[in-house]
């Protein structure tokens, strides 16, 4: 298992003349959990396509497990071949098999018993094994689909969005569970999502797809930490959590903005364009930001408020009667590193 | 809903109203005109040659359900699932045929490869008959059913079952019997059925080409008088057809269609050339037979004709007869299916389901039988009241018998197509309406009825066009009422070798029936 899961190289591909994927180039370590992030139809769903097979890309290079699979517009291993996993976003599970028959489906019949068995039992689905895929709760649906893709112990697992269907509030549990199974076996994992929930919080690694004119380009590739807190571009930021700008100038640590003097994440010198997320900034009493909106998140309450840089959203420890208020940044900015002002 | 449980109850009871005299004849078999004493069942069962009739049937409608199945079954994959130059108008020109009916294209056919016709004259041909022709010309009639049962389930299957079997390691032989045969599965069963039941209960095609099967000999027996032969013919086909339908409808209880989430057509393939010489072949088969050469034909009657001095006449009496009559029929059966279907899509109370077997059942029964049935209850009916005569003459003579034949063998046709609209009807819109306050006879009018309107006008335009084509109840029944319909006269003149009049009748009701066709089929995804 020395060789890598999957590298691409270059890899470009067009549906007739529209531009889909703009020389994307990754490598995944062997067990590595990594997601894609971008927004809809960005070309997320062709990146996956062409690594698990399903469509051959138009130029660039595909290796999984230290073979080439595709390279310059020529598929050489085809999908049946090539040692993935796929996971659907709607399971794709075989509805006139049972649990054990689907979860059997891709492996040699001398080693099916003993491996459906035990993978059964790792999913928690003992009990389950001779039931229709219909007569299954969505959570179990999800659950028999990853092992049926992970039962032939793919170099590579792949997985569309794999959350989509489960609904919000349950899904933290169900998204933790499936990642044990998966981290269990051993498999490196691609996972394609829109959410960056999913992405931040399930993966050891997050790229960050971003459209172009010539198609997706990767704009960031980074922990989910660093992509969070020190996204490469506006795009990736606001993919990455809600957040707001403001224009300043920097000396040293700290940078002159219309909300006054705040500090900043790393030195820096000259125009900058800052990034803050709401947990950055507080709302305190005051009377120069008047207050729009304010809401109960749990933790807390975040407030919109009206300032000279715009419509601004920050948090308040408690709801407040005030008309108006003070907006403080009091964490560390970011200055957004492609946006130095030329002035 | 208590007066659409008791329409759809009454319906039933129309439907079922044949077999009540076929029945009662065949327990209390009339006695012979002659007063000869009756011979036992054995001497009357060989003396019919039944038996031999049977295996005729049978081995036609095995034939025609395979012949049907390899052609429509090839063209719905091709048109799914490759891609090659002229696959959508050849799509669509394939499915022509089910506007012709099966005594055109047998007629046309027979002609046109016999001595003298426009094949068979060059190459001086044999004249054909016989039950390998036949064959033939049914499975060319029923590829279309197979075509478009076949294509709908292939176009519902999502891609990604697929790809999963793929990824798994699956080669395409294995992806084909394990993800997309099952899918298929109640699709062929029920494309096996009609072709089956179709070839079974044909009577147009085996009767010109003379194939000895037994409805065209029940037809015989019916039109000689002969009701005790007639009865038990009548058994033996009813000994056929009902275990057919009852496995037909196993099968189809047992298929259950699964909803695809975001259903994403699989990708189409180039074939190579064997497949599409293969692939144009059968296009060129079915449309061919089933629609070219019938006009060709036609064509050729009517210059033969007119090269003989023949005077061309425009059937102008025959056409307001046959528009006449398919426009009441089609209204009559479609407002008589409505209450049934909508019971069957909506009401989960017991009454449905008997309903809906009673309506399918009589679909299943060949129109000569449905037609003699009628007249066995009508006649059964006038023998139990002291007016009988009276009752039975204007039975046949009103051409109520007539319209209840129509609806007999078309009810199913009608209730299919309508409960699958009612089914569409989103019970959500149905709730919010009555969430804002509006009566159910608000939601009835102003959102149910519109967003049923295209279900119910393709579903009258399916039964203008069975009307249309139908055959051996018009025979049978419509004679009485001096009813001169074109199908009628396509026979009629056909028998007597009037070539040009038969001609003439012939491409008029092909006209008529194609466009009607050709309206359904832009409606096709709503029925």
């Amino acid at each position: 298992m020395s060789e890598s899961p999957l590298t691409l190289t270059d890899l470009r591909h067009a549906y007739g003349t529209t531009p889909v994927l703009d020389g994307i180039s990754f490598t995944l370590r062997p067990g590595e959990f990594v997601a894609i992030l971008g927004a809809s139809g960005c070309g997320k769903t062709t990146l996956l396509r062409a690594i698990a097979g399903l469509l051959t890309p138009a130029g660039g290079r595909i290796d999984i497990g230290g073979r080439v699979v595709a390279q310059d517009g020529q598929e050489t291993i085809g999908v049946e071949k090539r040692g993935v996993g796929l996971v659907f976003q709607d399971y794709a599970l075989f509805p006139q098999m049972s649990v054990a028959d689907n979860v059997g489906f891709g492996l040699p019949r001398a080693q099916r018993a003993e491996r459906v068995a035990g993978l059964i039992t790792v999913a928690g689905l003992d009990g389950l094994a001779g039931r229709r895929p219909s007569a299954l709760s969505g959570g179990q649906q999800q659950r028999v689909a990853l092992i049926r893709a992970l039962a032939p112990r793919p170099h590579l697992l792949l997985l569309d969005e794999p959350f989509a269907n489960v609904d919000a509030e349950r899904r933290a549990t169900p998204g933790a569970r499936l990642i044990d199974l998966i981290r269990a076996e051993g498999a490196a994992a691609l996972l394609v999502t829109h959410d960056r929930t999913d992405a931040l919080q399930l993966t050891d690694r997050v790229i960050a797809l971003t459209p172009g004119e010539r198609g997706a380009t990767i704009a960031q590739d980074d922990t989910p930490e660093v992509l969070y807190r020190q996204p490469a571009s506006r795009a990736v930021a606001r993919l990455t959590g809600p957040c707001w700008f403001l224009d300043g100038t920097a000396e040293g640590t700290t940078a002159t903005t219309p909300l006054g003097v705040l500090p900043l994440h790393e030195p820096r010198s000259g125009p900058v364009t800052l990034m803050v997320r709401p947990e950055q900034a507080r709302l305190t009493t005051g009377s120069a930001h008047a207050i729009l909106r304010q809401r109960f998140v749990g933790r807390g309450w975040v407030a919109d408020c009206q300032t000279p840089v715009g419509v601004v959203t920050v948090e308040a420890t408690q709801r407040t009667a005030a008309a108006t208020g003070q907006v403080v940044v009091s964490g560390p900015a970011w200055a957004l590193p492609g946006e130095q002002r030329p002035d | 809903m208590r007066g659409a449980r008791l329409i759809a109850a009454l319906s039933a009871v129309l439907v079922l109203s044949p077999l009540i005299g076929l029945t009662d004849a065949l327990l209390h078999p009339p006695p012979d005109p002659f007063g000869m004493p009756q011979p036992d069942l054995a001497t009357l069962l060989s003396r019919s040659g039944a038996a031999t009739l049977l295996a005729n049937s049978v081995a036609l409608s095995v034939a025609v359900s395979l012949g049907a199945m390899l052609c429509g079954g090839w063209l719905a994959w091709a048109e799914q699932r490759m891609t090659y130059p002229g696959r959508r108008l050849l799509g669509v020109l394939s499915l022509l045929p089910l506007a012709t009916p099966s005594y055109l294209i047998a007629s046309t056919v027979s002609s046109a490869v016999g001595p003298g016709g426009l094949i068979g004259g060059p190459l001086s041909l044999p004249r054909v008959s016989g039950l390998g022709i036949a064959a033939v010309v049914l499975s060319v009639a029923c590829a279309p059913y197979v075509q478009l049962l076949v294509g709908a389930a292939l176009a519902r299957s999502s891609a990604s079952e697929e790809e999963a079997a793929r990824s798994l390691g699956a080669g395409p032989w294995r992806v084909f019997t394990a993800v997309i045969f099952p899918r298929l599965r109640p699709a062929l069963a029920l494309s096996a059925l009609i072709s089956l039941l179709y070839a079974i209960s044909d009577f147009g095609a085996v009767a010109v080409l003379g194939c000895p099967v037994l409805t065209w000999r029940l037809y015989g027996a019916v039109k000689g008088q002969q009701l005790v032969e007639a009865t038990l013919l009548g058994g033996a086909v009813l000994a056929v057809t009902i275990p057919l339908f009852i496995a037909g409808r196993i099968l189809h209880g047992t298929a259950q269609p699964r909803a695809v989430a975001n259903p994403r057509p699989p990708a189409r393939r180039r074939p190579g050339a064997g497949l599409l010489a293969v692939t144009y072949s059968l296009h060129s088969l079915i449309i061919g037979l089933g629609v070219a050469l019938p006009v060709l034909t036609m064509g050729d009657w009517i210059r033969g004709g007119l090269a003989r001095g023949d005077t061309l006449s425009i059937p102008w009496i025959p056409i307001r007869d046959t528009v006449g009559v398919s426009l009441v029929a089609a209204l009559i059966v479609g407002l008589l299916a409505l209450a049934p279907a909508w019971i069957a899509a909506r009401d989960r109370r017991s009454i449905a389901l008997p309903v809906e077997q009673a309506t399918l059942l009589t679909s299943a029964l060949p129109g000569v039988l449905l037609a003699l049935g009628l007249v066995m209850t009508a006649l059964l009916l006038s023998r139990s009241i002291s007016e009988g005569r009276a009752l039975y003459a204007a039975l046949t003579g009103s051409g109520l018998l007539l319209f209840v034949g129509y609806t007999v063998r078309f009810l199913a046709e009608g209730f299919a197509a309508l409960k699958t609209a009612i089914l569409r009807l989103d019970p959500r819109q149905e709730e919010s309406a009555r969430a804002l306050g509006a009566s159910r006879l608000r939601w009835l009018t102003q959102i149910a009825l519109p967003d049923l309107a295209p279900g119910i006008a393709a579903t009258a335009l399916l039964l203008f066009l069975a009307v249309l084509k139908e055959l051996p109840v018009t025979l049978l029944l419509g004679g009485a009422v001096g009813l001169n319909t074109l199908a009628f006269r396509v026979w009629d003149r056909y028998s007597e070798a009037l070539w040009l009049d038969a001609g003439v009748a012939g491409l008029v009701l092909l006209t008529v029936s194609l466009s009607v066709v050709l309206m359904t089929l832009r409606w096709r995804r709503h029925v």
